[in-house]
């Protein structure tokens, strides 16, 4: 599957791709309003999940964000994986595509720029 | 520290839970036990005026806080558009009754204003259904909607079997009753669906919005069905209705605005 992923403008970087996904996860929360990011910020670094700035484990931040947000987080997921991909050029092919949630192609993304 | 928070969040919405019934209660028993007495509209009709006034102002109070920008501050934005239609709505049917001395001034020009807010109510609440209603199952959002359009049918013709009305108004009256039932047919869908999807998420379990907006559809097709036999018969109940679903606004703009928009002094208690 791995070679079937297209990254784009992407770096095969494992430390850019971490920046680039916390910046699109940041575009996501921006999109619903300043005031409700710094809110969904607020409690994510409450929980720890930005603990380290230059690594984010994605399923961490994916159960914090719903426990917090119920069905919201999975908008913000699908968001952030749209962000990658219109930003930055990342593709899967469509098998992988349809198969995976956003959650495991970010993952995945994040995976593959840290081998 | 994340249990504290959580544990507070949950002490938070059940306060907020047991104000709201409070305050159900008190208004909604004062309608009852006025109804039928001389002052009866005067209690019926600013009790509504109140609940719905309240809600508009802390609508206007989340977005001086929150800005119009986003997908929440655009829908909440819109929101506040379409409680300030309602409130206008609401004074003007009180001041024909309460001023005027127009026993149920129907129709009149408070409908083309409660009307008008259906297009702002109804931006808000698909929007937001962005939001709350991921995860939605096709076949659920079927169900619904066919649900939605057999109530409307069958609402319809109760409407058009009931008519008593006569006269050249009679079309007019029996057309707007005709365009609630068509427009809170189209409001019902995401407010069932959000509701269906709701209980996930310490700050999300309750679609307050969504219930408000339930309870309004249930009060306006009481209201439409009451319209078009001439108000015959009592209509204090269907008053406690439309206050129940004017206090679920204003509960939910409190909990948005304490919980949703960032405020250094409830961080510091989530904490």
């Amino acid at each position: 599957m791995v070679n079937k992923l297209q990254f784009g403008k992407l770096p095969n970087d494992g430390d850019a791709s971490q920046t680039i996904v916390r910046k699109a996860i940041d575009n996501a929360i921006s999109a619903l309003g300043g005031p409700i990011h710094k809110t969904i910020i607020w409690h994510m670094n409450n929980r720890g999940v930005f603990a380290n700035p230059k690594k984010i484990d994605i399923n961490f931040f994916y159960d914090n964000l719903r426990e917090l947000l119920g069905p919201g987080a999975d908008m913000i997921m699908e968001d952030t994986w749209e962000h990658l991909q219109k930003q930055h050029g990342v593709h899967f092919d469509r098998d992988f595509e349809r198969k995976h949630t956003p959650a495991e192609k970010i993952r995945k993304v994040m995976e593959i720029g840290e081998a | 520290m994340e249990q504290q928070g959580y544990l507070e969040i949950r002490k938070q919405r059940k306060y907020l839970i047991m104000g709201l019934l409070v305050a159900i209660a008190a208004i909604d028993a004062t309608v009852f036990f006025t109804a039928g007495s001389e002052i009866e509209y005067y209690i019926s009709d600013l009790s509504r005026v109140s609940t719905i006034g309240a809600a508009a102002v802390l609508s206007l109070v989340v977005v001086s806080r929150q800005g119009i920008h986003g997908l929440f501050g655009k829908a909440y934005a819109m929101l506040a558009a379409g409680l300030i239609l309602w409130v206008a709505a609401e004074s003007i049917w009180a001041y024909h009754e309460l001023v005027l001395a127009q026993e149920t001034p129907f129709p009149s020009l408070a409908d083309a204003f409660w009307l008008a807010a259906y297009g702002p109510i109804g931006y808000h609440m698909f929007s937001t259904s962005k939001f709350f209603g991921r995860g939605i199952k096709k076949h659920v959002i079927l169900v619904v909607t066919a649900a939605a359009i057999i109530f409307s049918y069958f609402y319809l013709q109760a409407i058009i079997d009931v008519s008593t009305l006569e006269g050249a108004e009679a079309m007019t009256a029996v057309g707007i009753s005709v365009a609630y039932p068509v427009f809170d047919a189209i409001i019902l869908v995401p407010a069932i669906l959000m509701i269906t999807n709701a209980g996930r998420g310490q700050l999300t379990s309750i679609p307050w919005i969504f219930v408000a907006m339930l309870l309004l559809v249930i009060a306006d097709s009481l209201l439409g069905l009451s319209a078009v036999v001439d108000f015959a018969g009592q209509t204090f109940h269907i008053t406690m209705i439309f206050n129940a679903a004017y206090l679920c606004f204003m509960a939910g703009l409190l909990w948005y605005n304490k919980q949703f928009i960032f405020n250094a002094k409830n961080a510091a208690k989530l904490m």
